[in-house]
């Protein structure tokens, strides 16, 4: 017969109150574990490898211009400054979800960019570096803090250390490599977790938790998703004592009595409150609202469901099944924070992809106490070795190290400035603009283009006497706004549309995703935008389904429209480039 | 007389609710009137159709197994004999039927009728937009409700043992789903062949258990049975992934998790039951239960055809873990026993009897059936079509291209003899114009031009909101050239609806 008693789960405790540590000598300050010590190896090992990953090509590059725009004027621009986006309402008051990490990122770019070489290949490279090294060091810090957090819950630092694993592993499926805005609020999630892993928030936390909301709000819009989890596990908490008191009326005197339940209470009505210091004010709230219900957002890949065939689906798959398991096996109690947690961001995953950052977290948070009550006795996962300085020693000679190693450590140390090649990623056009204003000044060059140096293929294109309007899918849109705002960049060159999808009015908006989706009447659209040059990458969900029919992958089938319409666009981009690129025939 | 129990006169008036439910359904616009076109087809000639019998558009090298023809020939008999009411009584016995079977087998399995009525409920609930139509499939479905209460005792009996293949050798006639009785009893098997190992710590003795002996009888008799077919052993490949057919869109989720549809939602719900019950079940989950569920579950997940399987097999599994629940958790349900329940199990038998009553098959038997534009549904082109049922004599044979392209199906059935359609919802129907390039959803003018040429088309049916770029096609043509029907009828009236609002568009000279 199983078993079907249920443990009740262990009152967490604080770091090293285990019965071991008691047995065992005060360990010394500084001293580490042998735990600690393959911690400290793998996150320096990670920060390491990570320096060499380019930055992706999503939304990074217009936040680095709206940072650069703040930095310049020394203060909020209130709406919209960018002539060289068309479509976009300029009128309409621009909200800073995120001013602090645009201004923050464009500082540490440019800090990169001016200890590069003069030239803009190496100033792009050197940015971009360190870009990526402060988007690793922020990774680093989210998850010392889920380390924290975990052996907070478990008393138990292999198992902490598995739950970080577990957690990495997942992020690195769906988003690790992502660098935006919403990472700082990431490290501030997982900061909020680390607040909510002893049985009662401490005096401390009521301060320093809303101090993080207060950078959150100012970071990031994403800081909604620490009230969901705030709220959650004070509702959690209410719901114990509910259960415990019965239906009675003694249950809301024992609502109004219980101390975690008001010091729960508490930290979320305080950093609500901090949330409201940011430029905007308690305004930012309702605007963060209808932010949400935008209808251009609805059309982002990132805000619609999860995909079947994507990584992405598989890591929430994988990670359900593990929680079937933990389910079953697990001797601790679930308790109710734990089921809405669960449940509500679970949900929330299936229904919207992007929801899975916080999944991951969510999820090995909830998880770990579980694998910890079913697995920690396992002796592959006891560290019972006594903490020593010389553990202590190892541990730095190992971070040391490993951080010599990093791309970061070979510029500065060793003199090898990094130029954009292997910095940003392949489909990043790069040089664009340059080589747009050297066809400018040699207007018959041949039209095809070189297959070798796919990153160069926007430098041929051949201008006309009045700016050039490009269609970019909204991430290549990115980069070329961001790279029309540094000096002396290339011609007048407008976009279209980039990925800020709130700043575009929904019937415009409607109609550049009828040109990215190749729908009825694209062409039309493009004559009205005056478009003559289209930069768009290969859309990754398109390309099975093409390899399967045996024909090259296509963009939403606009690329396959393109190539079909000879006669009206010129494809300048060689077989297999990363970009496409068209041209409108004169 | 004996007096009912209240329990049993609440399964009846659940099995009347099922009844009335499912005679009120509408044809399905996918499948069913091409099905019964075959079953005319195969009644008429005597024989199976070796590839696609009606469509010169259709590849004549593509084999074709037909996997229904028992159910096509069965529904088209009926509908023959005694019109679309009577294919609606049938749909309705079958899916009482399914109710019923499905009702005793959780009982079986759980041990009490109040558990059997709770999971067939939440089955019913589950399988909403399954039984809302009527559809070829529902006899297999019942054949697998048949084989759930064969395996329903942790023993199967002698009787399950001789019920079995027969069950699932009529299941190969009926439908090519057959697959999955050799699934769930292989997963038993395994299931249960994993149990006595465990038990008795070793194979040997672990396969001399009866119940691995009597199940492994029962899988090995049931393949052999599966031969009993037209098409012999090779029906049997089939079954586990006929190669090179196409598969309708319609039939698997799209990318993304259709979160907005009923039965995606429905999965996701079935699988936070399985997960509320893992945690709080106090009964042992055995081996076949984790294989059957994973198995199942899984493939419902991923794969939208797998998801009427598991919608009747998660119950049926679940059901003794609910009901250990219950029993270990909530308070128990009193219900009135003795003399005290009389008045409340008669109350509850005639409510059962007015159900009945209330349904159309009932208005049918005293002759006042329900008008067949009732019956056809919301999304299939009655009127419209109406006006293309007869050709005049000498007129020539009609080429018919419909968009969208299940339209063909009902064109299929109504259109007089020769007339061609250009596709239809069976994937050997249209796989060589499948493979050729065809326009999206609403095409342009030239790709109209080209479709129309290329095929010969000289009658389009079209529905109503993809006509702009078909008008501006026909602006292009001579004058005279093309008459348009439009369906001119209300939006309110039966079979009216925007959904099967189109327009027909004939060519009077010869292309």
């Amino acid at each position: 017969m199983h078993d079907t008693t249920r443990v009740p789960g262990p009152i967490p405790t604080r770091p090293g109150a285990g019965s071991d540590a008691r047995s065992a000598p005060a360990p010394r300050a500084f001293s580490l574990r042998t735990t600690d010590v393959v911690l400290a190896g793998l996150l320096a090992a990670f920060f390491a490898a990570f320096t060499y990953f380019p930055i992706h090509h999503t939304d990074v590059w217009a936040h680095l211009r709206f940072g650069q725009e703040i930095v310049r004027q020394h203060a909020l621009p209130r709406h919209e400054p960018f002539p060289e986006s068309l479509g976009v309402d300029k009128e309409a008051p621009y909200i800073h979800y995120q001013w602090l990490a645009q201004a923050g990122a464009y500082l540490i770019y440019e800090a990169g960019a001016a200890l590069s070489p003069a030239d803009a290949d190496h100033r792009l490279g050197g940015g971009a570096l360190f870009l990526v090294t402060a988007h690793a060091l922020v990774l680093v810090l989210r998850f010392l803090l889920l380390y924290l957090a975990f052996v907070r819950l478990t008393d138990s630092p292999p198992v902490a250390l598995l739950g970080v694993v577990l957690a990495g592993g997942m992020g690195l499926v769906v988003h690790l490599m992502i660098l935006r805005p919403q990472v700082l609020g990431e490290l501030a999630f997982a900061a909020v977790l680390l607040a909510l892993s002893r049985p009662v928030p401490s005096r401390r936390a009521l301060v320093w938790v809303p101090l993080v909301f207060l950078a959150w709000a100012n970071c990031h819009g994403s800081f909604v998703m620490g009230f969901a989890l705030l709220g959650a596990v004070t509702a959690g908490r209410a719901l114990e004592v509910v259960g415990r008191e019965g239906a009675h009326f003694s249950a809301a005197r024992a609502l109004l009595a219980d101390g975690p339940l008001r010091r729960l209470s508490a930290l979320l009505v305080l950093c609500v409150l901090a949330t409201m210091v940011n430029p905007h004010g308690p305004a930012l709230l309702s605007d963060s609202y209808a932010l949400s219900k935008n209808p251009n957002i609805a059309t982002m890949e990132e805000w619609k469901p999860l995909p079947f065939k994507n990584a992405v689906h598989w890591a929430f798959f994988g990670s359900v099944l593990l929680l079937a398991l933990l389910l079953r096996l697990s001797p601790r109690r679930f308790t109710p924070a734990q089921v809405l947690l669960l449940l509500g961001f679970g949900l929330e995953s299936v229904a919207h992809a992007r929801m899975v950052v916080w999944w991951v977290m969510v999820f090995a948070w909830v998880a770990v106490p579980h694998l910890h009550a079913l697995a920690g006795r396992a002796p592959c996962l006891a560290d019972r070795g006594r903490p020593s300085l010389r553990k202590t020693a190892a541990a730095l000679a190992l971070i040391v190290a490993l951080l010599a190693c990093s791309r970061t450590a070979l510029w500065l140390l060793w003199g090898d400035a990094p130029t954009s090649a292997g910095r940003v990623t392949a489909v990043t056009p790069v040089h664009a603009l340059d080589r747009i204003r050297t066809a400018d000044a040699v207007r018959d060059l041949g039209a095809r283009l070189s297959a070798a140096t796919p990153l160069e293929a926007a430098a041929l294109i051949p201008t006309g006497p009045r700016p050039h309007v490009v269609f970019a899918s909204e991430t290549l849109g990115d980069y070329l706004l961001w790279d029309i705002g540094q000096e002396g960049r290339g011609p007048a060159v407008r976009i279209c549309c980039y990925t800020h999808v709130h700043l575009f009015p929904k019937d415009y908006w409607d109609r550049c995703m009828r040109v990215k989706n190749a729908a009825r009447g694209w062409q039309h659209v493009l004559d009205e935008m005056g478009a003559d040059i289209l930069v768009l990458e290969y859309d990754q969900y398109e390309q099975d389904e093409h390899r399967k029919r045996g024909e090259p992958p296509g963009f939403s089938n606009l690329i396959d429209r393109v190539r079909e319409a000879g006669d009206r666009w010129q494809v300048l981009s060689a077989p297999g480039a990363p970009v496409f690129l068209a041209r409108r025939v004169r | 007389m004996a007096r009912p129990a209240v329990t049993r006169a609440l399964a009846l008036v659940l099995l009347a609710a099922v009844f009335l439910r499912a005679d009120l359904a509408p044809v399905a616009i996918l499948d069913s009137w091409s099905d019964w076109k075959y079953g005319h087809w195969i009644w008429e000639h005597k024989q199976l159709p070796r590839h696609e019998p009606f469509s010169s558009y259709s590849d004549p090298g593509l084999p074709l197994r037909d996997g229904g023809w028992l159910a096509e020939v069965t529904y088209y008999l009926v509908i023959a004999r005694t019109g679309l009411e009577g294919v609606a009584l049938l749909h309705a016995l079958l899916e009482t039927a399914k109710a019923g079977l499905f009702l005793l087998a959780v009982r079986r399995a759980g041990g009490s009728l109040g558990t059997a009525l709770a999971a067939t409920l939440l089955m019913e609930a589950a399988c909403w937009p399954f039984f809302s139509a009527i559809r070829t499939s529902v006899p297999a479905e019942v054949c697998w409700a048949g084989l759930l209460l064969a395996c329903s005792a942790p023993r199967p009996p002698r009787a399950a043992l001789v019920a079995a293949p027969p069950l699932v050798a009529l299941w190969a006639n009926l439908s090519p789903t057959f697959g999955v009785a050799l699934l769930l009893l292989g997963g038993l098997l395994v299931g249960r062949f994993f149990e006595e190992v465990r038990a008795r710590r070793g194979l040997v003795a672990a396969a001399g258990d009866p119940a691995v002996v009597r199940l492994g009888l029962m899988l090995a008799l049931s393949a052999g049975a599966v031969c009993c077919n037209p098409y012999g052993s090779s029906h049997l490949h089939d079954a586990f992934g006929p190669a090179g057919l196409a598969v309708l869109d319609a039939r698997l989720w799209p990318k993304l998790i259709p979160v907005e549809q009923w039965e995606s939602r429905v999965v996701i719900a079935s699988a936070l039951v399985v997960l509320a019950v893992l945690r709080l079940s106090p009964r042992p989950f055995t081996p076949a239960e984790v294989l059957l569920t994973a198995t199942f579950a899984v493939w419902a997940w991923l794969d939208k055809r797998g998801t009427p399987w598991w919608l009747m097999l998660g119950p049926w599994l679940l059901a003794p873990h609910l009901k250990a629940i219950f029993d270990a958790s909530a308070p128990r349900v009193v219900l009135p026993r003795g003399a005290d329940a009389a008045p409340l199990a008669y109350a509850l038998v005639g409510l059962a009897a007015l159900l009945v009553l209330l349904s159309p098959a009932a208005r049918w038997a005293v002759g006042r059936p329900l008008p067949p534009e009732e019956r056809v549904g919301p999304l299939t082109p009655y009127h419209l079509v109406a006006e293309l049922t007869t050709r005049e004599p000498g007129a020539p044979q009609r080429r018919v291209f419909s968009e969208p392209y299940w339209w063909g199906d009902y064109l299929l059935w109504r259109l007089p003899a020769g007339d061609q359609v250009f596709w239809y919802s069976r994937p050997e129907g249209f796989m060589r114009p499948r493979n050729e390039t065809l326009p999206g959803l609403d095409p342009s003018p030239a790709e109209w031009r080209s479709l129309v040429e290329r095929y010969r088309f000289n009658t389009l049916v079209v529905r109503a909101d993809s006509g702009p770029g078909l008008r501006a096609y026909l602006a292009e043509t001579p004058p005279g050239e093309w008459v348009v029907v439009e369906d001119n009828t209300s939006p309110d009236s039966p079979g009216g609806g925007p959904a099967s609002r189109g327009l027909i568009v004939v060519r009077r000279t010869a292309p």
